[in-house]
């Protein structure tokens, strides 16, 4: 299913360069799927009974690394945007993707433009890429957290089974735990970083 | 783009409630992956059909990486440094707890 969805943006690509740009989508259609997409993603993060237990019993003490990975990842944008000088707000709402690469790439589409969702999903890519190869790496040699803190939201799903294979268990619950709160941050910071 | 927002809660309301059991969400994985499939392939439409966007897809994959890696190394740092501040004050407060909650 990964690759259904990687190579939908290279299929894409073939098939409006092979048309020269005459395929074109009505923007409704693109809302309404948008939409659904949305409803869906909030209602699976929202069913999920183990989910908010699981939060609640952390405590404020798993809270403070999420909070953490946020700040440094938007400090990070901050320092990339005055480096780039492609624009601070676009850059920022690029980085607060957090590696969810198909979703921040649609958002900056729906209200940046191709450019902008071209940007998201390949920052994005590379945050989820990297980190899947960085992992390992990490766990050895330096801090469990840090395992946590470079994956963002992918350490939720895809960069979860790759952690949990490295660091303790209770780093792996860290690890689901603030790729939650991320996720369910990125629909939201996303708009709201673009000012739009 | 409130929207945006707006219909992320409203799901994540639903699901968390669990107003609406119906069939068509009780399975919310067939409506994400096909959707943001179809999104993207959309996206990917848009990008194949301007040439100035291929033509600097190189540039933008630059940009991309340099954005990827300086997220990360933010993130790190910050991650860092709130795991030492959390791992002193739990054992601050285990001292505590050992001097029957006096202080030192």
């Amino acid at each position: 299913m990964t690759w259904l969805v990687l190579a939908s943006v290279p299929l894409g690509i073939l098939a409006g360069w092979l048309s020269h740009g005459t395929l074109h989508i009505k923007a409704v259609i693109e809302n309404i799927v948008f939409a659904l997409l949305l409803l869906a993603i909030g209602y699976s993060l929202g069913q999920d009974e183990t989910l908010w237990p699981r939060i609640k019993s952390e405590g404020l003490r798993m809270m403070a690394i999420p909070a953490a990975i946020l700040v440094g990842t938007l400090a990070g944008g901050l320092v990339a945007a005055l480096v780039l000088q492609i624009g601070t707000r676009l850059v920022l709402a690029t980085s607060a993707g957090m590696g969810w690469y198909s979703l921040a790439a649609i958002l900056l589409n729906q209200a940046a433009g191709a450019k902008a969702g071209t940007l998201g999903f390949l920052a994005n890519v590379f945050r989820e890429l990297l980190t899947l190869v960085a992992v390992p790496w990490i766990a050895k040699y330096a801090n469990g957290t840090l395992t946590v803190a470079i994956g963002g939201a992918t350490t939720m799903d895809t960069a979860l089974p790759v952690i949990s294979k490295h660091v303790p268990p209770n780093t792996t619950v860290l690890a689901f735990v603030s790729g939650v709160l991320l996720s369910l941050l990125v629909p939201v910071l996303i708009p709201l970083l673009l000012g739009t | 783009m409130v929207w945006f927002i707006l219909t992320f809660i409203i799901g994540l309301a639903v699901g968390r409630k669990k107003f609406l059991p119906t069939a068509l969400l009780q399975h919310p994985a067939w409506i994400v992956t096909p959707s943001l499939a179809l999104l993207l392939f959309f996206l990917g439409l848009q990008i194949g059909g301007q040439p100035a966007i291929l033509h600097s897809i190189w540039v933008l994959g630059a940009e991309g990486l340099f954005i990827a890696v300086l997220s990360m190394a933010g993130s790190a740092i910050a991650a860092l440094i709130a795991y030492r501040m959390v791992q002193r004050r739990a054992s601050a407060s285990i001292s505590d707890s050992r001097n029957g909650g006096k202080p030192d």
